[in-house]
């Protein structure tokens, strides 16, 4: 198994560092050039195709988390890199703009456009703070086949916040939350994930010199992977607690170690959750 | 009437004039002095009108010479004492057989507001009856009673009127071999003419006209009833899947009951299970009812389809309908090959997910040459991808293909799915998406000629150029077609489909084939109509083509609630409807659904190997298991009219459902099992279409040289069966000179020209 999982990692290495020079070539510009700034797009009414895109959800945070950007972080070029890597990895046809970027939106939980998105994410969860509206919209979506994996939240006190919320969303008592284990399909869908990295932000990994991957010391020591099934048993909401892995792709072009250190196992599961977002 | 007015002018009856022969006595003196005498007298007749010149007209003298040469014929005529010569019956010297239709049939209340079997007993069975009294007269009667068979007749008490079939053939074969070597002058048959047998009278009447026997018939009762409602036909498949929801079409024909409403019901073995109202049109125009169903019992079930009797009605036995159904609850195999991650592949597998009798494998390309299998039944099923010999596609029941591009098969494997369905009769669904129909390069290969849409065979594999966003409606096809109703009702149906939320499609709009029907058209913003569903028979099987590659909005969209069951229930009808039908390797069927108690009951079985070539040396076996858990092992054998059919028979023993399990083996290696049901029970088929049918009873009575009898005229029946020619006969003449018609004739014809004289004042 470790040899395998060997082969899969360097596989998706050469695969990455192939795929970067196409991708510059094809977007005009290194993926590390990237950056804020982007102006919010929110989901139309009709989406442009029906191919496969990410719907950020957009919500009201009601605490603060150190280095955390609500809603917005790892926006919005978390989802455009993967979905570049899911287009040069899989046979998945991604949406794209007319100059041939990938497709990403923005949604409320409020808005009838969530619907149209049946793949959401979220980050820094530990801030959020669902109204009962949205909690309420949030549960319709989830139950109707939507899929949502929230990310980059650390430590106890986010974990708190996030489960308080997505309680309301989804009742324990009928939807427990619960540790995926590894040997789940979600970790063998396209490449072998044998374990949930833990990916810190490239400040955090930049400031400690790569020492730590804990951001909140030993309050996050351990990286999860969790998920909410529904009654037959398929994950509706995979949850990444204590790790941050839409950095590893949101930053993959910024610093070669970062990338090395990283992205190989942020894009495997990554890929990993998409497909299986996609199939189950 | 006829008769009667006939025997009063002519003195006997019709028969004696088909059958004699006719004479003259021109050898005495007195008939030639008087011909003498007449030929004499007409030159002067003649002369007389001729002299009166200057008192008539050329055309008056002419008629009335004429007029008064025809009543010197006449007299002519009758003095050569013209003499028919029969030959009948001599009495008390043949037999004759009477047929008395002792069927169920022959209970119906049509005869004068009286059951046919009342009148058949007053008429024929009573030894005073007015018919029996003149056939015994003339005859030794044999009278023989009938249903499925013929027996002699003790007594009017033995007539029971309860049989379950009527045979005409058998009944007339039956009485024929009884009567061998007796001098027979004819067989009376009394019966409604109803046969419920499925054999042909031709056989019948091949014996009876080698035999010279004529058969005279009786149709008792009224060729239209004046109120009945009948289940005429219902249509239902003979395996359907276990909580299959069925929508079966039943006809039902009435009169007397134009403009009515009421209700068909379907029970399932007791328990009503779905219903329908239907209200009649004008009279002698059946009504189709569309029942839903649903077959939520596994096993053999009897299914009753019935319309309440009316309070006034004659035959309420005729309001239902039975049906053996065997609902089979097995998981069916369908293989799901997509090509590209995507949602539409995530919901329809979650649609069909909850589905206990469909077993959906998914073989999910994610990268090249990567493959995620989704629900193999083993660690080794799909292992090598896309199945790569026949037996390994063969071994599922319908094929599912996404966007998949034609170039991922090989030249063998795109043979082999086209085979799938021609060969091996399996259902193949082909998606829409970039990678199919035409863009996905599929033009001119061989599932292109099972596809039911048109692809040019020209057409090159290509990006899809235009986005169609689609509402889709139902053809008028596809709103009775069972794998398109989304709601409970039909009407209900087609307003939800009205509000489902539009779809896309990306692939070019192609035409339907010839042969091909559309079930969805979907029209885009510009008002663009496409065909989005289409499906046809090839070969075997069937092709369907869906041209959408975005059904899951019919889940996920805004408007659509979560308790909505729209995209689950589409899919399920669709993947159910892919494999129904679908045989095995082994398909075992009764020749006939029900057969009497104690019968002979067939059982055929088509057998084919993995590959679905016939096999004609397999090793059969039917086991059949009869209502009381006894078993017999029946060996069928090939039947040489067809590759790969083998039949067998046994005779049933007490009424209820037989089960028959078929095992087909070669050698040591077993080919496959398939299993039937049939039924022993008495049949209804009596009481449907219970008028009186007269075609068969006059054709028997033609081709036999015998005469065909309304009730009304039945008593003259005697007379006629003594100069039927048959039997011991002795020859009599008849003489004709005395008939009141000639009588008639001659004053009529002096009256004429006396009349005309008296117009035209020559008198």
């Amino acid at each position: 198994m470790p040899g395998c999982r060997r082969r899969t990692s360097v596989a998706l290495l050469v695969a990455l560092m192939a795929s970067a020079g196409l991708a510059y070539a094809q977007f005009g510009r290194g993926l590390a050039e990237l950056g804020f700034g982007e102006p919010v797009r929110f989901a139309p009414a009709q989406m442009p195709d029906a191919n496969f895109t990410i719907c950020r959800i957009m919500y009201t945070s009601v605490r603060r988390e150190p280095n955390g950007g609500g809603w917005r972080t790892d926006f919005p070029y978390g989802e455009i890199n993967l979905l570049i890597r899911l287009s040069e990895l899989t046979k998945t046809p991604v949406s794209l703009n007319p100059s041939q970027r990938p497709n990403q939106w923005v949604v409320r939980l409020t808005d009838e456009e969530l619907f149209n998105c049946p793949y959401t994410v979220a980050s820094d969860v530990g801030t959020m703070g669902l109204s009962d509206a949205e909690a309420e919209r949030l549960r319709l979506y989830l139950l109707k086949g939507g899929f949502l994996w929230v990310d980059d939240f650390w430590g106890t006190a986010a974990w708190v916040q996030w489960s308080r919320e997505i309680s309301r969303v989804l009742p324990p008592s009928e939807y427990p939350i619960e540790d995926v284990p590894l040997d789940d399909p979600l970790f063998s869908t396209q490449f072998l994930v044998t374990k949930v990295p833990q990916i810190t932000n490239i400040q955090f990994w930049r400031g400690v010199r790569g020492t730590t991957t804990s951001e909140r010391g030993p309050d996050s020591r351990e990286a999860h992977l969790r998920g909410i099934r529904d009654t037959r048993g398929r994950l509706m909401v995979v949850m990444t607690h204590n790790t941050d892995v839409a950095d590893s792709w949101e930053r993959e072009g910024e610093d070669p170690a970062f990338f090395y250190q990283f992205s190989p196992d942020g894009y495997a599961l990554g890929i990993n959750v998409l497909l299986y977002a996609m199939t189950h | 009437m006829f008769d009667t007015i006939f025997e009063a002018l002519f003195t006997y009856r019709p028969v004696v004039f088909q059958q004699g022969e006719l004479r003259f006595d021109l050898g005495s003196t007195g008939s030639l002095v008087a011909v003498g005498l007449v030929a004499a007298v007409m030159p002067v007749a003649a002369v007389n009108y001729r002299c009166v010149r200057e008192k008539g007209r050329v055309r008056d003298r002419i008629v009335l010479t004429a007029l008064r040469m025809a009543v010197l014929a006449l007299v002519l005529v009758c003095l050569v004492r013209p003499t028919l010569v029969v030959r009948a019956a001599v009495p008390q010297q043949n037999v004759v057989a009477v047929l008395l239709d002792d069927s169920r049939s022959m209970q119906i209340p049509d005869v004068g507001g009286q059951p046919r079997g009342a009148w058949v007993r007053q008429q024929f069975a009573a030894p005073d009856s007015p018919v029996i009294r003149a056939l015994s007269e003339r005859f030794l009667v044999r009278v023989f009673r009938f249903s499925s068979s013929a027996e002699r007749l003790d007594g009017s008490g033995d007539l029971t009127f309860d049989g379950s079939q009527t045979r005409l053939g058998a009944a007339l074969d039956g009485a024929r071999e009884e009567l061998a070597g007796l001098p027979v002058s004819g067989v009376v048959l009394v019966s409604d003419g109803a046969d419920t047998s499925e054999a042909s009278l031709t056989d019948a009447l091949l014996g009876m006209k080698a035999e010279r026997l004529p058969v005279f018939t009786v149709g008792v009762g009224s060729a239209r009833l004046p109120r009945d409602i009948q289940v005429d036909r219902v249509s239902t498949p003979r395996a359907v899947l276990k909580d299959a929801s069925l929508l079966v079409d039943v006809v039902i024909t009435q009169t007397g009951y134009s403009g009515r409403t009421v209700t068909v019901d379907v029970e399932d073995e007791g328990r009503i299970v779905g219903s329908q109202q239907v209200t009649f049109p004008s009279d002698g125009s059946p009504a189709t009812a569309r029942v839903r169903a649903v077959a939520s019992e596994a096993g053999p079930r009897l299914f009753r389809f019935r319309v309440a009797p009316q309070a006034d009605e004659l035959v309420p036995q005729n309001n239902a309908r039975e049906l053996l159904v065997h609902v089979r609850d097995v998981r069916e195999p369908i293989l799901y090959f997509e090509g590209e991650p995507r949602f539409e592949m995530k919901f329809l597998r979650r649609a069909v997910d909850e589905d206990e009798n469909l077993r959906l494998v998914v073989l999910q390309r994610t990268a090249d040459n990567k493959y995620m299998r989704l629900n193999p039944e083993s660690p080794e099923e799909l292992e090598g991808g896309f199945p790569k010999t026949r037996e390994e596609l063969f071994a599922y029941r319908g094929l599912m293909l996404g966007s998949i591009e034609a170039a991922a098969f090989s030249g063998d494997q795109l043979q082999m799915i086209a085979d799938f369905v021609d060969r091996r009769g399996g259902g193949l669904l082909m998606l829409g998406g970039a990678r199919a129909f035409g863009e996905g390069g599929y033009g001119g290969t061989p599932v292109a000629d099972a596809l039911p849409l048109a692809i040019d065979p020209k057409t090159r594999a290509s990006e899809p150029v235009d986005l169609a966003r689609l509402q889709v409606f139902p053809t008028r096809a596809g709103q009775a077609h069972a794998s398109t109703q989304v709601a409970d009702s039909e009407s209900a149906s087609l307003a939800r489909w009205r509000d489902l939320p539009q779809v896309t499609g990306v692939n070019a709009p192609l035409p339907a084939k010839p042969g091909a029907t559309v079930l969805l058209t979907g029209t885009d913003e510009r008002g663009r109509s496409q065909n989005v569903l289409v499906w046809q028979p090839y070969g075997r099987g069937k092709t369907v083509a869906l041209s959408l590659q975005d059904t899951w909005q019919w889940q996920m969209h805004a408007s659509i609630p979560l308790e909505d069951q729209t995209h689950e229930n589409f899919w399920r009808q669709m993947t159910r409807w892919l494999v129904d039908g679908v045989p095995g390797v082994v398909e075992a069927r009764p020749v006939t659904e029900r057969v009497e108690p104690g019968e002979a009951a067939t059982v055929e079985a088509a057998v084919v190997d993995g590959t679905f070539v016939e096999l004609n040396d397999a090793s059969v076996v039917a086991r059949v298991t009869r209502p009381n858990g006894g078993t017999i092992d029946l060996p069928l054998q090939w039947t040489g009219e067809r590759d790969g059919q083998y039949r067998g028979t046994f005779v049933t023993g007490e009424a209820g459902t037989y089960e028959v399990t078929v095992d087909a083996s070669r050698g040591a290696t077993i080919v496959g099992s398939g299993v039937t049901y049939l039924r022993a029970g008495p049949s209804d088929a009596e009481y449907f279409d219970p008028t009186m049918h007269e075609a068969p009873l006059r054709r028997t009575a033609e081709e036999t040289g015998g005469r065909f009898y309304t009730p009304e005229a039945a008593l003259g029946m005697a007379e006629d069966v003594r100069y039927a020619g048959r039997g011991v006969t002795s020859v009599e003449e008849r003489e004709l000179w005395n008939m009141p018609i000639v009588l008639i004739a001659l004053m009529g014809l002096v009256c004429a020209e006396w009349g005309y004289r008296r117009v035209v004042g020559m008198s």
